[in-house]
């Protein structure tokens, strides 16, 4: 993927996945999310998601939810918005791992190792989600502001009337 | 009532993902794979798709990753082998796989290198690989094993002064030409539309 972080854009795939995952969802959830903003214009191929799903996580723009790794959590936190959970708050998961206390549950993450060993339990029980990290959402604003200079550029040679 | 039927495809992928797609148009649908065993039950005609997905260069964690990814996306997936071998203890080196995947043994991912890969047919077409990035990228995969036999061929070939090197460059260039130029197709391609 041709990603850049400074200046560059970012393709139309990677943008949207980063703006599915302003709220946690799994693979599926997102595909559909794009599906829907995009009127089925853009359709994610399963291998291509999974793709650059793992290329975003590599980045470090966005992280398997769950995890509880620290940054994402203190980031959380005070934001609590979109109706997304917090990290410690495990209430709305149905699974049957869900620990009464949220510091147990790092412990026991932290124990398990990479991300790939443990099934990750989410809302459905079953499908393992990621949500967008600090990172993410400096770099979804950055490409928000890179369109929003081109669309003024455009509108005004253009001449597209903004009313 | 479940039927059975014996094939081997080998590394002609299409020619299987089409056949399965012809079961299916049929009213049968997969239900357990061995070396040379397809088994089906009946089911109401076109009922499902399939489509094979390479994976031969994965290790068995990002194969089984994998896996419960197209799980979680509502796809049921069987492993398929891509050659016919029966052994006990094999270990087969494989440099062209990715890092964590070097070596495939009977219990990682020898016998272990395709995906069959199966959905409810909804009408609309079954791509695995959606964008012109992903689709060079899974080309790049497939070629890799070929670049692999291909170049051991031609070097043990020199070296050894062997014929039977000429022969399996020219067996190995076979396959390896014909990735390539899809790939050089889809490079084309992404460089006129997209950008």
């Amino acid at each position: 993927m041709r990603d850049y972080g400074k200046g560059g854009a970012l393709t139309e795939v990677t943008f949207y996945i980063l703006l599915a995952l302003y709220t946690p969802r799994h693979g599926y959830a997102v595909m559909q999310f794009i599906e829907e903003k995009t009127g089925g214009r853009l359709v994610l191929g399963a291998g291509t998601l999974y793709g650059a799903l793992n290329t975003l996580a590599d980045k470090g723009w966005i992280a398997p939810w769950g995890k509880e790794d620290s940054a994402t959590c203190e980031d959380n936190a005070p934001r609590g918005k979109e109706g997304s959970a917090t990290c410690g708050d495990n209430a709305p998961r149905e699974n049957e791992d869900a620990s009464p206390s949220d510091s147990t549950h790092r412990k026991n993450q932290g124990a398990s190792g990479n991300r790939g060993t443990a099934p990750w339990k989410s809302r459905d029980g079953r499908k393992k989600e990621y949500m967008i990290t600090p990172l993410g959402r400096e770099i979804a604003a950055r490409e928000y502001g890179r369109l929003q200079e081109l669309t003024d550029v455009a509108a005004h040679i253009m001449d597209i009337r903004q009313t | 009532m479940a039927k059975k039927y014996y094939r081997f495809f080998g590394s002609f992928l299409i020619a299987q993902e089409r056949w399965l797609n012809k079961m299916a148009d049929k009213g049968y649908r997969l239900i357990r794979t061995e070396k040379l065993l397809y088994e089906f039950e009946e089911c109401p005609p076109a009922r499902t798709r399939y489509r094979m997905e390479f994976i031969g260069g994965k290790s068995k964690l990002n194969a089984a990753q994998y896996r419960a990814f197209l799980e979680g996306m509502g796809y049921r997936v069987f492993y398929k082998n891509i050659n016919l071998n029966y052994s006990v203890g094999k270990v087969r080196l494989r440099p062209w796989a990715e890092k964590g995947g070097r070596i495939a043994t009977n219990s990682t991912t020898f016998n272990r290198e395709l995906f069959i890969v199966e959905k409810e047919n909804d009408g609309r077409p079954f791509e695995l690989h959606s964008t012109y990035e992903d689709r060079m990228q899974y080309y790049r995969n497939l070629r890799a094993p070929w670049l692999f036999l291909f170049a051991m061929s031609v070097a043990l070939g020199i070296l050894a002064r062997a014929w039977l090197g000429g022969v399996f460059a020219v067996f190995s260039l076979v396959p390896l030409a014909l990735y390539q130029l899809e790939l050089i197709r889809l490079g084309k391609e992404a460089r006129t539309r997209e950008w």
